[in-house]
């Protein structure tokens, strides 16, 4: 039976997913991809390491003081605050600040020189060319931005936290293995893929949607672009929170069971 | 007033490839018959009935019914091929290449995205094509910005014929044109019938001196 064939013979709802992924195998589109991927996610990765490092080790350090923690409070500071919630979120600023701005500057670029103009007259499709690899790029490479940058910050927090408290790297290490489940990991899994999504989609759409031809105007877009991002993110870091763990606004309201 | 100089007349009893009676305030008193394998030029002094012919012939805007004919059909009508290929192809002047790819990956992106199993002979045919417009060096490896003018657009005009158009036009690619894009004129004009067996050339411009300067034209057409 011919691919199409098979293809046509699937329900309507997975036609479209596995159309796309066709199209992500063909040369060109693939080559996009893995740049975006490299940009976004390989290329960002001494960014992360550093300033992971630093930021995680502060906030750890300065939870742990301010609240006289003992090995179960920091270990709920490493799961709770940096495995969940500060790690995606920063992964996120990260990717809006560096890939979610450039994509989008990009794209308004390319409408302004006539690129996009170009690549339709070649009829090559705008969305198979500039928006599929971009967006699972990005989305892509913000999960594995955030997988790394969890493991940089707790592990941070696991080697810097015996000099504050009375415990040692092993018996943290233990306790955070512990305490963490498959929930924890699914979560922040989820909410960095929606990050992703969320942050490559608005992009794409703020630099393809562009129509002035003044140069001048595309900061105005990234700006627009960037803070459009920010806003959706927390806006699904809330609602999801909400979701799964019945908190809102960090703890502060609960669900009523 | 619309004037013609004929290098050779065209004569055929196939369906013209092209037929123009006019654009906007342009109307012609008898229409414009283009076919395959012709290579010419046609000069249009005003600026917007030349842009609103090429937007048209890049099915980018629609005409009125009969003014512009491909294959028999209206140009409204016409669709890409069964492969997803346009049939008419446009080459602006600066090349209308992507900045952030180098001139083989510009010629390489449209035609893997049409044909990615038929990669085989395509370095083969991108040197041969190369060779006959001049190209030479390590132009493959540079970005556009470091390609003169005149190498953009044999690297567009390589990333079109690749693509086998039934029409390639050349949007005042030969306007104001300095020695070297006069040579590579003079070179895609020769080797046309090697490059693009069966295919029209048309190069559409302002310069009434861009339409004379190339005498291996099969014929110059001039309008205001």
């Amino acid at each position: 039976m011919s691919k199409q064939r098979l293809l046509s013979n699937l329900p309507q709802q997975w036609q479209m997913p596995l159309n796309w992924f066709g199209v992500l195998l063909l040369p060109p589109v693939w080559e996009v991809f893995l740049r975006q991927v490299y940009f976004t996610g390989i290329q960002a990765m001494g960014t992360v390491l550093l300033r992971g490092t630093v930021i995680g080790t502060f906030i750890i350090a300065y939870l742990i003081r301010e609240l006289n923690a003992d090995v179960a409070i920091t270990t709920n500071i490493l799961l709770l605050f940096v495995f969940r919630e500060a790690g995606p979120l920063l992964a996120a600023l990260l990717v809006i600040f560096r890939s979610g701005s450039a994509a989008t500057s990009e794209l308004a670029l390319m409408q302004i020189t006539g690129e996009v103009r170009m690549l339709r007259r070649l009829g090559v499709g705008l969305f198979d060319f500039l928006v599929l690899p971009r967006i699972m790029g990005i989305t892509l490479a913000t999960v594995m931005l955030t997988i790394y940058l969890q493991i940089v910050i707790v592990s941070g927090g696991i080697v810097f936290a015996p000099l504050l408290i009375d415990t040692s790297i092993s018996q943290l290490l233990d306790s955070f293995l512990k305490t963490a489940s498959l929930a924890d990991i699914g979560y922040s899994l989820i909410k960095s893929l929606a990050f992703g999504l969320i942050i490559s989609a608005i992009a794409c759409y703020s630099g393809l949607s562009f129509r002035s031809r003044e140069i001048g105007v595309v900061p105005q877009v990234v700006t627009r672009a960037m803070m459009r991002s920010f806003g959706y993110i927390m806006a699904f870091e809330v609602a999801f929170s909400y979701f799964v763990f019945g908190v809102l606004m960090f703890g502060l309201f609960e669900a009523e069971v | 007033m619309a004037e013609s100089a004929n290098l050779e007349s065209a004569t055929s009893s196939e369906i013209p490839l092209l037929s123009f009676t006019g654009i906007g305030n342009l109307r012609l008193a008898k229409p414009l018959v283009l076919r395959g394998g012709d290579r010419v030029a046609w000069v249009i002094l005003s600026h917007t009935p030349r842009e609103m012919l090429v937007s048209a012939l890049a099915l980018e805007r629609e005409t009125a019914p009969g003014q512009i004919r491909f294959l028999g059909q209206d140009l409204a009508q016409v669709s890409p091929t069964a492969q997803g290929l346009p049939q008419v192809l446009i080459v602006p002047r600066d090349g209308g290449l992507l900045a952030n790819f180098n001139a083989w990956e510009n010629i390489w992106i449209p035609f893997a995205y049409h044909n990615p199993k038929a990669m085989k002979d395509f370095p083969q045919r991108v040197r041969l094509m190369a060779e006959a417009l001049g190209l030479s060096g390590n132009w493959m490896e540079r970005r556009p910005t470091a390609l003169s003018t005149w190498q953009r657009q044999a690297v567009s005009c390589i990333r079109a014929l690749l693509l086998e158009p039934r029409l390639l036009v050349l949007d005042a690619l030969f306007d104001e044109a300095d020695g070297e894009e006069i040579g590579f004129g003079h070179s895609l004009i020769e080797h046309w019938p090697q490059l693009a067996p069966g295919l029209a050339l048309l190069h559409l411009g302002a310069e009434p001196a861009a339409g004379l300067a190339f005498p291996a034209l099969d014929w110059a057409h001039f309008m205001e």
